[in-house]
Order: C-alpha cells, then sequence, then structure tokens
C-alpha cells in the first residue's frame, strides 16, 4: 500500500486555481520531489498534506486512510518549515519534546527519544539551548529533530535549505538525504532548487501553474522532459526553432533558419513539415576547433560557429557562440585539459542525434 | 541616534558647491555645523523637558517641605510634617491602597476584554485590519467627558439598563449601577481598552503563524496551541499593556469622580481636593511626591520581574 496517496487534489482560492488534478501515489520510504517556480503550487500541494489548508477537491490519503478533513494534529505528517518554525521561548529539548508530550509517552522514554534524535542530527550537546543560541544550519536540524521524533508517517519539507548559504546547504543535504535513508521514512520534499531536486529525490514532481507537468527520476526529468517547460526550467538549455524536414525509422532531421540541418533522435511521432523546437543541453555540446567528423553522419551533428563572448568560471568555461544563420547558442565546457577559444575564433559545435530534443512548437 | 544625527549633513559640499560663487549655499554650511544639527534636533526635547518637567518637579518638591498658612498662603519654613501626616493619617493609606485595587481590577478587566480583539486584528486580512483599526480608534476621538457621560445614562437609576429590566419584569427596584466601584471599573476598562489592545496587538502580529502551524503539526489541537505557543509569545505584548493600563488608571481622575460613589476616593482625587478646595499646596504637593515615588518603585519593581526591555523590544 501507498504511504501517501493523492487523487485528483484541487485547491481553488476564489477564483485563483493554485492547484489543479494533483494524483501521485508516493511508495514506503521514497523521497519525492516537488519542484516548479513560485506560485506552481508546490507549497500549497504540501499544506494541503499537512491539514493546514483544506482541498477543494480531491481526496489525501495517508497509509491508505483518508486525511482531508482531519485536523492536522491528527495526521501525523511530520512537517519541516522554510523558517524552522522552532518555538523560540522553549529549550532545544522542550522543542523536541512538545510533540511526544500530546502523545502520552513517559518521561523517560521523551527524555531517551529526544536524545536519540539529537544524536541523529549530530548535535548532541544543544539540548538546554534556545533556538536563537543556534546557527541556521543547526536549527533546521533540530526542526528536523522534531518533526520525525513523533514517528511520522509522512515527513514533509517546505524549502528547509533555502534560508542557508550555498556551502551549508550542500552539506546539509547529503546529511538529510543520508538519515532519511538511514530512517527509511516517506518525505515529500519541496523546493523551487533544481539542483535539489536531482540530488535529493528518487522521484521529482514538477509543476507549473498549479499542474503536474512531469513525473519521474531524476534521470527521467533530465533526459526526457515531457514539455519544453521542463526542459526550460532543469539545466541549462538552447532552443532552437525549426522544422521538421525529413524523417525515417528513428531520426529527423529539422530544418533550423537559413536551412542548417540538425539530427534528432525520434523519440515521438511527428509529421513532415510540423514546427518544432529544438533543446540542446549546453554542456552536451563539444567544440571543436576542427571538424573532425563529417555533419549528420553516424548520428552526430557538426556544425559550424564563432565565439562571440566567453566567460571563465574555474571549472568550466561558458562560451556564448553565434551560428551561420545568426541564431546564438550557449555551451559550456570543461576546462580541464582543454585550450580555451577567445572571441572570433571559428569553432564546430559537436553533439550527438540523441542529445539533440525536440518540442511541438505552435508559433 | 547620537552619531546619526552627527552624520546627517545630507549633502557634502563638493556634491553641490554653488556655481556662481564657488561657494557652499549658506544653508549647506549651516547643515554642516554639528552644534547646529544637534541643537535642532535636541533642543526643543531638552527645552520642554527641562521648563515643563523638571523645573515644576522642582517647585513642586520645594512646595512639599512648606507649610499652609491662613487662608491658602504657603509658609516657607521647612519641615517634614506633611509627609508623616501623610503615612500617619490612616485615611492615606487607605486610599492609596483603593486606588491600586481599582487600576488592578482595571487591569485584569481590560486583558480579559482585549485580548480576543487584539488577537483578531493581528490574524484578520490586511484590507479588513485597516477598517477595523479605524473603528477602534475614532471613538477615543471622542471627549472623555462625553464617554463618561454616557455611561451616566446607561447605568443611572433612569438608565435604559435599569428601565429595560424593569420593563422587563426581571427586577422591581432599580439596581444601584453608577456611583459605585463597578462603574468605576468599567468606564476605566473602556477608557484604557486601545492601550491594552494594540500592544497586544502588534505583538501578536509579529508571530510567526508557522510556529502555530507547527505545533498543531505536532499533535496540539488549537486550544493547546494557542496556550503553549501563542500565548507564550504575546506576553511582552500583554506585559506592556498592563504596566500602562495600571500607570494610566491609578493615576486617573475623571472617571472615578463622575462615576464613583463616596467610597470610591482615588489618591488623585484627594491629591485634587487638597490643592483646588482646601488650598493646602503643601500637603498635596507632598502627597504628589509620595504618589510619584510610589509609581517610580512600582516600575522599577515590574522592571526587575518583568523586563520592560523585553517589552519595548516587542
Amino acid at each position: 500500500m501507498a504511504d501517501l496517496e493523492l487523487k485528483q487534489v484541487t485547491k481553488q482560492f476564489g477564483t485563483f486555481l493554485a492547484v489543479k488534478d494533483f494524483s501521485i501515489s508516493v511508495e514506503k520510504g521514497e523521497f519525492v520531489s516537488f519542484l516548479g517556480p513560485s506560485g506552481c503550487g508546490k507549497t500549497t500541494t504540501l499544506r494541503m498534506i499537512a491539514g493546514f489548508i483544506e482541498p477543494s477537491k480531491g481526496e489525501i490519503l495517508i497509509r491508505g486512510k483518508r486525511v482531508d478533513g482531519v485536523p492536522p494534529y491528527r495526521r501525523d505528517a511530520g512537517m519541516v518549515f522554510q523558517n524552522y518554525a522552532l518555538f523560540p521561548h522553549m529549550t532545544v529539548f522542550d522543542n523536541i519534546a512538545f510533540g511526544l508530550r500530546y502523545r502520552k509517552v513517559p518521561k523517560d522514554e521523551i527524555k531517551k527519544r529526544v536524545r536519540e534524535m539529537l544524536e541523529l542530527v549530530r548535535l548532541p550537546d544543544v539540548e538546554g539551548r534556545r533556538p536563537a543560541q543556534l546557527s541556521g544550519g543547526q536549527q533546521q536540524r533540530i526542526a528536523l529533530a522534531r518533526a520525525m521524533v513523533i514517528k511520522p508517517k509522512v515527513l514533509l519539507f517546505d524549502e528547509p535549505l533555502s534560508n542557508l548559504d550555498a556551502k551549508l546547504r550542500e552539506k546539509l543535504r547529503v546529511e538529510l538525504r543520508q538519515i532519511q535513508q538511514e530512517v527509511g521514512i516517506t518525505s515529500i520534499f519541496v523546493t523551487h532548487d533544481q539542483e535539489e531536486a536531482l540530488a535529493l529525490s528518487d522521484r521529482i514532481v514538477v509543476m507549473n501553474q498549479g499542474g503536474v507537468t512531469q513525473i519521474g527520476t531524476p534521470f527521467e526529468i533530465y533526459e526526457k522532459p515531457s514539455t519544453e517547460f521542463v526542459g526550460a526550467f532543469i539545466g541549462q538549455s538552447n532552443f532552437l526553432n525549426g522544422t521538421v524536414e525529413a524523417a525515417d525509422r528513428d531520426t529527423l532531421k529539422i530544418k533550423l533558419a537559413e536551412g542548417i540541418l540538425v539530427g534528432a533522435k525520434k523519440t515521438a511521432p511527428v509529421d513532415l513539415g510540423a514546427k518544432v523546437k529544438v533543446l540542446i543541453r549546453a554542456e552536451r555540446i563539444d567544440l571543436k576547433s576542427k571538424p573532425q567528423a563529417t555533419h549528420l553522419a553516424s548520428d552526430t551533428n557538426v556544425i559550424k560557429g564563432t565565439i562571440e563572448n566567453w566567460s571563465y568560471l574555474g571549472g568550466n568555461v561558458h562560451y556564448y557562440l553565434r551560428l551561420e544563420n545568426g541564431q546564438s547558442v550557449f555551451v559550456i565546457e570543461q576546462t580541464a585539459g582543454k585550450t580555451m577559444f577567445q572571441k572570433e575564433d571559428a569553432a564546430f559545435l559537436v553533439f550527438g542525434f540523441h542529445n539533440c530534443l525536440y518540442f511541438p512548437r505552435h508559433t | 541616534m547620537e552619531k546619526a544625527a552627527l552624520k546627517a549633513p545630507a549633502y557634502r559640499s563638493d556634491e553641490i558647491p554653488d556655481a556662481a560663487t564657488g561657494q557652499e549655499p549658506f544653508f549647506i554650511r549651516l547643515l554642516q555645523q554639528r552644534g547646529f544639527i544637534a541643537g535642532v534636533q535636541f533642543g526643543p526635547i531638552v527645552f520642554w523637558i527641562f521648563f515643563f518637567l523638571l523645573i515644576p518637579m522642582l517647585i513642586i518638591l520645594f512646595y512639599s517641605f512648606c507649610q499652609r498658612g491662613p487662608g491658602g498662603v504657603i509658609e516657607h519654613s521647612f519641615s517634614l510634617k506633611n509627609y508623616t501626616h501623610f503615612f500617619v493619617a490612616p485615611i492615606y493609606r487607605k486610599v492609596l491602597i483603593k486606588s491600586a485595587v481599582i487600576a488592578l481590577e482595571v487591569t485584569l478587566g481590560a486583558l480579559l476584554v482585549a485580548y480576543i480583539p487584539a488577537y483578531y486584528l493581528a490574524t484578520v486580512k490586511m484590507k479588513n485590519r485597516i477598517l477595523l483599526l479605524i473603528m477602534l480608534i475614532v471613538p477615543f476621538w471622542t471627549s472623555l467627558l462625553i464617554r463618561n457621560y454616557s455611561w451616566i445614562l446607561i447605568l443611572g437609576r433612569e438608565g435604559i439598563i435599569n428601565v429595560y429590566l424593569m420593563q422587563w419584569g426581571i427586577i422591581s427596584e432599580p439596581l444601584q449601577l453608577l456611583y459605585s466601584e463597578f462603574a468605576v471599573v468599567l468606564g476605566l476598562v473602556h477608557w484604557v481598552l486601545p492601550f491594552m489592545i494594540f500592544p497586544i496587538f502588534s505583538t501578536v502580529d509579529n508571530i510567526d503563524f508557522d510556529l502555530v502551524n507547527a505545533a498543531k503539526n505536532l499533535g496540539a489541537n488549537s486550544l493547546q496551541a494557542f496556550w503553549r505557543v501563542t500565548l507564550p509569545l504575546s506576553m511582552p505584548g500583554i506585559a506592556g499593556g498592563c504596566l500602562l493600563t495600571f500607570i494610566l488608571t491609578i493615576g486617573s481622575f475623571v472617571t472615578p469622580s463622575l462615576l464613583g460613589g463616596p467610597e470610591d476616593l482615588m489618591i488623585t482625587m484627594v491629591i485634587a481636593e487638597r490643592f483646588l478646595t482646601l488650598f493646602d499646596w503643601p500637603f498635596g504637593s507632598a502627597a504628589s511626591i509620595i504618589y510619584l515615588a510610589i509609581m517610580i518603585a512600582f516600575v522599577l519593581v515590574y522592571d526587575r520581574f518583568v523586563g520592560l526591555k523585553r517589552i519595548l523590544n516587542m
């Protein structure tokens, strides 16, 4: 049985449709991220699971039991808030023990379980302190301990890392994943940070404008985005307009402006002459100073461009090129073992057919 | 604050030189005078405190050691008689205690009445909030006298409460509502309500509502979440409102005079009587000084146990 199930959950605020027809089934121990731009409805959905907001339509089930309409304090869904939401007037111990006291756990056991949690989040010596005496990262770990000590059926995270600085965020991300796997608790993680979602999740739900756009593993989301939105939102991509020129069983030839052809692996049925948008990931393009292969032979594209600009970022370089048809392309290259191109240099963009995705285009 | 004041010249001379003469305009040179800025900022305050607080207080202190001569003349002969009389005569102690009791009753009453509207104001939607705040403030533009007289119309023997209760046959004799401690407390609660509502409103407004959500998420129902989270976190506002209310009511004069009976004497009424009816300025002054000293002591004790810093930081 799924630990958490959402069936066509819809939320309407007045005339504004915040979430529409959200359905998902989350297995025990699974880590699922809701990813999307701000205002996409991800937090609203999370708060509906927690019970702070009631859905307008649809069903929410936790371990097969319907919980929509059940008040939050009887849902057994632990939540970790973006701003930690630790009780400022209580010690760390009392914060973590808060939920246990409403579960009529005996005093000795409360002590034991709070200590265990503090060990688990690697902060064994702070139980007497006030939240204000802890750093942001420590506060968030206490918040995690407070949510987990009640042994909730699902753990809900509302952008828990977004108030931390970049280095700490990555460190805590790794720890969070470790702790989650150690405990094996079913988790829902709301974020607008694609890297966070990719690194943490078993599955990602990409949301846009209240709707679910794609549900899949991080690999599927990145390699096989189902819509142009998903492709654009996750990763750094180039979009080029074109029309389908030729198609055989496995490959397509797409004509860009000024007659430049690119080859793509056929992933979905498409008509000849259909207008499409071609997506090429910036880091999947190799830049060569000489065309070492023939264009369109052995499933490889080789297209000539000129370096217009570049920015050096240490580990990698961002190149901004112009193709012969005037379209701009953005390429990310590793710096290791490569000579850098300079402005005005000619360069050949080399990328396989399988790195060339396409989406229908209406304009 | 002083540092900010000294940095205050908004324009530097190199930014706005006078084009024609190459000289800085007069007002900029003026603004660059440290003394001028400090003078403009602190001058009026210092003037006010000196002439309208310090000097009158010193005069009162001086009078308190004098004696009342025949016909209300102030005899400049130093003596502590006024002070000893205040503490020896039981009536003043009684009045002081009565004042404190009434002030305490008003504080508790106002707290009970004010908390719910304050909480509601803090949690209601922004759009409605402004309207509600206006509705709260506007009645207090009415004169205190008029508000007190309206209580006379409501509570009096022929007031609407007695008239209707008799008409409905609930009572046969009019109740003695007016000219009682009850009427005084009621009138004072009405008067101090905004002073209680606003501090509580501003603290509750600053409570992160996710804390309440977190409490519910951990298993507390709405009442428990309120009791363990919202109420403790609104304590600074409650403490601030109570202090304001207590100080204001213990020193109130108009309401107890108009709504109170002969038993409901408050310290301010005794002092006023000394000054205005008996022309005994020296004793009135001594009573004022004692009252002031007690209030200062009270605030210090309050600070010791509640912490004014915490209230002011809210």
